[in-house]
């Protein structure tokens, strides 16, 4: 009895592990996923490797001489009005836009799932209040709200985390919740439930492992708005002040009036951004492409 | 009478929603760290008098509760509050900004939803083609790229490097510019400001329509449109893109929300003198009413937004009046 | 002359693994004045074959091969402009499940006059007159003109998809499932009101179905495919009579009698054979219990016998 049960488990995780090696070449094979993979493969490198990549503390601001260079063969992307190295300040806002953009994503769809599993699963009065909280959160505007908290909150990574999770989850919930109205009703939850199994290992053994594969494009989505909320909160001067990122590069260019004197100091950022959303909205379609039913079938022929 | 039912539903949830924003909204500022006089003055020489004196005036003595009924009261009354930065009532100093604001979205919105209906739309219909690809591709890039970023380029390119457009501002100061003129040098300030909020919402417009598009077709009363042997640019006008629409205009509600976001990042570029400008200088004067005073007007207005497009659709889906299909 | 001669059809859907043969060049003629009923378990290729009559064959599906003469005409090779004028008008279809087939955001009149303005030298006030007098043909009062699908039961739904393949007299109607996924008596409703059509309009028509006993009823020859191949033709008194193919005997034999008669039902066993690679030899000798060695390794080619058309080695 145990054997095959064991048995069984193994096969599970075989053809789970196939599956996912399945998906991953399929995401490698699309036109955007592979873009996307590459540009974020490549930021991944640049944040990990930053000390590697001949840069100096970003925050280390130099004489009085060394103002506003242009690129050389020191400064590489020159420096800004302080005298600050522009290429280690860009290196190593890589760092804070990729954390950002990961621990948001986690927090959110820890918190979305959670909501949307809940919800989907007991309905009722408790389904009804948590999707009018959803529906309430959905409706305001984002960015204006996570000015005011960032503003009220004060300036630090942290907090930026926390409001841009704040904003995020509903989106989350509200998919995962649909998601599983449509998965309750399919023949398998039902057979479990006749076997006597619990509410939660329904809703953990049973539902959410067919939740995952949404929650992975989710994730991606939300990284990519994080990592665009980072950057919005930092240029309009709400971002963390000791630690340096694109976004806050570009407050202090715009901010020091100097901007068009300098592009060295402003392309640098702004080209970075763009690259790793684009990267991230590309990997994003890709996924959401890939698990299309039928994709597998009939793409890549 | 089922009509008139679903716009008192909807009309309702509208009053609903206003009041929670309105709690939310006392909430955030009374949530912040710290005393909400001192963090309005930021001073440190402020004297424990003075500040005792504030706290009284402002009726900051009294319990949470009593605080929450006064500001109720007061903005029942219009009346938002005090701008510590500009030493006037808030609802003066953004009546003064709402007007440019209007301009800068109106017509941003107007040229973008036009064009990326259009081009999504053809994107969605010739899906998987060459055409396809790349308005797809190019609608991601836009779409990718905040506002501000592209402000920026736009900024260095078309105003520092070309000296095509100014720098910023609604108008040239001091000169001297009447009617027709006026308009013009309006028109000429206008431009960049507006085709940095466009180009990313072409984006957005493009690839909701096409997605829209793309499921419309593949329906079943497609393939009857087609069966009919009507004319491949008929079935599109007349079957495809009505029903693609329609889900375009339900979000049209929420994009409302994204504009407002356009609308800051652009406006603080171009020193636009609208509503988005005047978050960002509340933000760095840390004027706190102010900034109460423009979140409560923008997420009130998201849901007028949404109320108005819950209406507008209920005229264009003949599913709606009979309940049908719950929005 | 038949209205209708399908010579050597092929389509194919590709998939990962190869294409999948869906019609696997079937040749079949409809003469004048005729019903010839197509039928089969699901997916043996039946709707695809209408489908690809109206060449309304959806990616990745493709007709690779094969002609559709009507009235004299390839319509496979013939431009789209061509084509346009004939789809709709000459050549019509009811497809199965109108569910969704109709346009949710416009009336059903409106629906009918569209292609009756697509086709005739009409005003649209005409055409809205004459797309009256269809939905009173069709059994749905001309006062429902102006209602949205959604405000029509399902039925009706169905006989607004009749009222549009007939509203310009077409000379051929493919009926592909028309009452499927409808309850009985609605499905007994629209039957007689088919039957009746055919009649009244003089209708030439290709009728799916996965019911035999629908078949019976309204149709004039029989045509039996399984796994993209045409198995057994003949007249339908003659088929159900006396069926020679092992398939169609079984088909009938998993059948409630239509007489009513008390009999045993047999399920065929195993289940219809995967179109990408089908077993060598006769599609159907895995599942046939007279297969002897040719049948595994020899395609049978269709012969005559006994006035039916049959693909099968072990027949006559």
């Amino acid at each position: 009895m145990s054997d095959i049960s064991l048995n069984n488990k193994q096969k599970k995780t075989k053809i789970r592990r196939q599956k996912i090696k399945d998906f991953i070449s399929l995401l490698i094979n699309h036109r955007m996923g592979k873009v996307g993979v590459g540009v974020i493969i490549f930021f991944l490198f640049i944040a990990f490797a930053a000390p590697l990549l001949r840069t100096v503390n970003p925050h280390q601001s130099g004489n009085a001489v060394e103002i506003l260079i242009p690129p050389d063969g020191q400064f590489w992307f020159g420096t800004d009005d302080l005298g600050r190295d522009v290429w280690s300040q860009v290196i190593y806002g890589s760092r804070i836009s990729l954390l950002i953009g990961f621990i948001s994503a986690l927090a959110t769809i820890l918190t979305g799932t959670l909501v949307g599993i809940i919800a989907g699963f007991y309905g009722g009065i408790i389904e009804e209040i948590l999707m009018r909280i959803v529906d309430f959160f959905m409706m305001l505007p984002a960015l204006p709200l996570m000015i005011v908290l960032a503003a009220v909150l004060g300036p630090s990574i942290w907090n930026i985390i926390f409001v841009v999770s704040l904003i995020s989850w509903p989106t989350t919930a509200r998919v995962v919740r649909s998601q599983i109205l449509s998965l309750k009703e399919r023949p398998f939850i039902e057979a479990s439930r006749c076997i006597g199994a619990s509410n939660s290992l329904l809703m953990f053994g049973e539902i959410f492992p067919n939740v995952v594969p949404i929650l992975f494009a989710e994730a991606v989505i939300m990284i990519t708005e994080a990592i665009y909320a980072e950057a919005v909160l930092s240029f309009l001067g709400l971002g963390d002040p000791v630690r340096m990122s694109w976004g806050s590069m570009l407050h202090f260019a715009f901010d020091s009036g100097v901007m068009a004197r300098a592009p060295w100091w402003v392309l640098p950022p702004i080209l970075s951004i763009i690259l790793l959303i684009v990267g991230f909205s590309f990997l994003g379609t890709a996924v959401s492409d890939v698990l299309k039913p039928g994709y597998k079938e009939t793409k890549g022929l | 009478m089922k009509t008139i039912q679903f716009f008192l539903k909807k009309l309702t949830g509208a009053f609903i929603t206003i009041f929670a924003i309105i709690v939310a909204n006392f909430v955030i500022f009374r949530i912040a760290p710290g005393d909400p006089i001192r963090m309005m003055f930021h001073d440190p020489r402020v004297s424990a008098e003075q500040i005792k004196a504030m706290q009284i005036k402002f009726g900051l003595d009294k319990s949470l509760w009593g605080q929450f009924i006064d500001y109720f009261k007061q903005l029942m009354k219009g009346d938002m509050g005090f701008s510590f930065w500009q030493k006037r009532p808030v609802i003066e100093v953004i009546g003064d900004r709402i007007g440019h604001t209007l301009i800068l979205v109106v017509t941003a919105l107007i040229i973008a939803t036009i064009i990326g209906i259009l081009l999504g739309a053809i994107a969605g219909w010739k899906n998987g083609s060459k055409t396809d690809r790349s308005i797809l591709s190019v609608s991601l890039v836009l779409y990718s790229i905040p506002t501000f970023a592209m402000g920026i380029l736009l900024l260095l390119i078309f105003a520092y490097v070309l000296s095509i457009f100014p720098l910023g501002g609604i108008s040239t100061p001091a000169s001297g510019f009447t009617g027709f003129m006026y308009i013009k040098d309006v028109i000429w300030h206008l431009i960049l400001p507006a085709f940095s909020i466009i180009l990313w919402y072409i984006g957005e417009y493009i690839l909701m329509t096409r997605s829209s598009m793309v499921e419309v077709l593949d329906q079943d009363y497609i393939v009857t449109a087609r069966t009919k042997g009507l004319r491949e640019s008929t079935i599109l006008r007349k079957h495809a893109l009505r029903n693609a629409l329609l889900p375009v205009v339900t979000l049209s509600g929420v994009n409302f929300a994204f504009a407002i976001a356009g609308v800051i990042e652009a406006e603080t570029v171009f020193s636009w003198p609208g509503i988005g400008r005047l978050t960002y200088d509340a933000v760095m004067k840390r004027d706190y009413p102010l900034l109460q005073g423009i979140f409560l007007l923008f997420a009130v207005s998201v849901v007028l937004a949404n109320f108005l497009v819950d209406l507008i659709y209920s005229r264009i889906d003949p599913r709606i009046k009979t309940g049908d299909v719950n929005v | 002359m038949a209205l209708l001669d399908i010579k050597e059809l092929k389509v194919h859907y590709k998939t990962r693994k190869g294409p999948a043969k869906a019609v696997d060049s079937i040749s079949l003629t409809v003469e004048e004045n005729e019903t010839v009923g197509l039928i089969g378990e699901s997916g043996c290729g039946k709707s695809t074959t209408a489908r690809a009559i109206m060449k309304i064959i959806k990616e990745p599906g493709e007709i690779v091969g094969g002609e559709v003469i009507f009235q004299g005409k390839d319509i496979i090779k013939m431009p789209d402009s061509e084509f346009r004028d004939i789809r709709g008008n000459k050549l019509t279809i009811v497809r199965q499940e109108a569910q969704n087939a109709l346009n949710p955001v416009m009336s059903i009149g409106n629906q009918i006059a569209e292609v009756i303005l697509a086709h005739q030298d009409v005003n649209k006030k005409e055409a809205w007159s004459k797309a009256e007098e269809q939905l009173d043909m069709v059994g749905i009062s001309h006062k429902r003109a102006k209602s949205f699908p959604h405000e029509l039961s399902g039925g009706m739904r169905q006989r607004g998809m009749i009222a549009i393949a007939t509203a310009c007299n077409p000379d051929f109607i493919i009926m592909d499932e028309p009452i499927t996924g409808l309850d009985v008596i609605v499905q007994r409703q629209l039957l007689t009101l088919i039957n009746d059509l055919r009649e009244r309009l003089n209708l030439t028509a290709l009728f799916i179905a996965h019911d035999l006993s629908v078949v019976s009823e309204t149709c004039d020859q029989v045509v039996v495919m399984y796994a993209g191949k045409i198995m057994e033709k003949a007249d339908v008194v003659s088929i159900f009579k006396n069926p020679l193919h092992p398939y169609t005997q079984a088909l009938i034999n998993s059948y409630p009698s239509i007489r009513g008669e008390k009999k045993d039902l047999i399920s065929i066993p195993g289940s219809p054979p995967r179109l990408v690679d089908p077993p060598q030899g006769c599609r159907f000798h895995l599942r046939c219990k007279f297969a002897i060695e040719r049948c595994r390794v020899e395609l049978p080619e269709i012969r005559e016998v006994d006035g039916h058309e049959v693909a099968c080695h072990i027949v006559g």
